[in-house]
């Protein structure tokens, strides 16, 4: 098969819409989810009455924990006044959340599919008393956090804490050295009004910051917000009647080795099996990458991506981020240039990092553009299971 | 696939010391530790530190296994830092390359609960 025949070549992104993003917002999920909705079909120069497809990530079974808040797909079809002939509620398989949609629309199931993430989780960790939400609802652990929360890793950031302390022992890379990640990521948001966190913020600031779980400090950690983030997912021969559409050049997302927090082998590499998978279906390479939204749930996640995906080697991306050269403006690698999740906001599932993918493709990322901008790499999550996709200019 | 008993110490593996106070009765600061055995390859357990201050556990350290009484009345896993260990030698290397080498399927062999 030549790479020129995978179904991802038959799909573009067609429109990104995003509600108001905040720590809180005095909107319901419900509202936030048709904001963003009704704003990135507005975005792809199309109508409701165009969209057949659906999609809400995440769904299932954990659709309803504490600050989700995408609702039921029922519901917001209904609010649409659409008629689907696909929908999906994505739960496993999410490695990138618009890769089922992507799928769909390739084979034509749909034609212009549209997948949303609405997150209440500002609102949910204030009503929670300042504690995050996540997990301190459950009244018992069961399946693999039972290994997890009875111990006191009761959050994610403990669970990855110990992926960063085996990374720095092993490659000697320092705070010092990573706290470029949040830092210029910081002066990246001050260029995006719709940021969440845009005060400038200095090294020193972040290693005096209090300690969440070590090595981790407050400045590793996303900021949980409220917000919606849509995408128009359409099929490329319907790229003439679109706004502005963008390629969808390669998508891959492998879950190897153990799917599992701490039985993950060898925790200084993450990410790399779906770094390789990407870059098998394409005749890209990292150099040619003129920008990158990379998940960043954490601080050392950015750090998995950027040695998985080759932007450099392995043990290295203290060195590579270290004064913020870069990974900032005119950088050779401007990297999370909304912010991030960091300073940006938790819209998780790389739902801002692909909406800003787009835009930067675009050329409309306003203050924060990348000159010149063809090819940009976006990745999600990270851990056992990570997905990346490479998108492309039209 | 059978539960499997260990007794013999096992080595740190990787190490956090949790600051923050998830939930109103959780004591802070503690230390949690990966641990695994070495003659049981694929088997890793998360636990508790005790017998040193959480500060000074290190990665490659031995502890020795127990388990102290945790939330709802069970016992959770709780690792004791053996006095006066140093960090065998090579066990910084420990865990192979590629992030896609999963252990031995023997993923029930964890530590007995009590």
């Amino acid at each position: 098969v030549s790479v020129t025949d995978y179904l991802e070549k038959r799909v573009v992104i067609a429109g990104v819409g995003q509600s108001a993003i905040g720590r809180q917002v005095e909107r319901s999920g419900f509202q936030l989810t048709l904001d963003a909705i009704s704003a990135a079909v507005a975005d792809a120069g199309l109508t409701m009455d165009d969209i057949d497809g659906l999609s809400m990530f995440p769904g299932g079974g954990v659709a309803s924990l504490p600050g989700y808040a995408n609702g039921n797909l029922y519901e917001v079809q209904d609010a649409l006044r659409i008629t689907t002939t696909w929908r999906q509620g994505i739960v496993e398989g999410l490695s990138l959340p618009f890769y089922g949609a992507a799928m769909a629309v390739a084979t034509g199931q749909a034609r212009h599919a549209v997948v949303w993430r609405t997150v209440k989780e500002g609102s949910a960790a204030r009503a929670a008393g300042g504690r995050p939400a996540y997990g301190s609802a459950k009244p018992a652990a069961e399946g693999p956090l039972a290994w997890l929360l009875p111990v006191g890793m009761l959050s994610p950031v403990v669970q990855v804490a110990p992926y960063a302390a085996r990374y720095m022992h092993e490659y000697g890379v320092t705070r010092e050295q990573l706290a470029w990640i949040p830092v210029t990521q910081r002066a990246w948001a001050a260029l995006n009004p719709d940021a969440v966190y845009t005060k400038p913020l200095t090294v020193d600031e972040y290693l005096s910051s209090r300690m969440i779980s070590s090595p981790m400090c407050l400045y590793d950690c996303d900021v949980p917000c409220d917000g919606s983030t849509a995408l128009v997912v359409s099929a490329a021969e319907t790229a003439a009647g679109l706004r502005a559409p963008v390629r969808v050049e390669a998508l891959a997302g492998v879950v190897d080795g153990r799917p599992s927090w701490e039985q993950w082998q060898d925790m200084t590499r993450v990410g790399y099996a779906t770094a390789a998978a990407v870059w098998a279906r394409t005749a890209l390479r990292p150099s040619d990458v003129d920008v990158a939204q990379l998940y960043d749930g954490f601080t050392i996640e950015c750090v998995w991506w950027l040695e998985a995906m080759g932007f450099c080697g392995p043990g290295e991306a203290g060195a590579f981020v270290a004064g913020g050269t870069r990974i900032g403006p005119s950088g050779e690698l401007p990297l999370n240039t909304w912010g991030g999740q960091l300073s940006g906001g938790r819209l998780h599932a790389a739902f801002g990092h692909t909406a800003e993918a787009v835009r930067q493709l675009r050329g409309e990322a306003g203050a924060r553009q990348v000159p010149g901008a063809e090819v940009a790499a976006v990745t999600n999550v990270g851990g056992y299971e990570a997905g990346a996709a490479l998108l492309t200019r039209w | 696939m059978e539960p499997a008993e260990i007794t013999e110490p096992g080595i740190v593996y990787s190490v956090t010391v949790n600051y923050q106070r998830w939930l109103p009765q959780l004591e802070v600061p503690f230390g949690l530790v990966l641990v695994d055995f070495p003659d049981h390859p694929g088997v890793r357990v998360v636990g508790r530190l005790r017998g040193c201050a959480p500060q000074d556990a290190v990665i490659g350290m031995a502890v020795a296994v127990g388990f102290e009484p945790g939330p709802g009345g069970f016992f959770i896993p709780s690792f004791r830092a053996i006095e006066g260990d140093e960090p065998p030698a090579g066990a910084a290397a420990a865990g192979g390359p590629g992030a896609g080498a999963a252990g031995s399927p023997g993923a029930a062999s964890k530590a007995p609960r009590p």
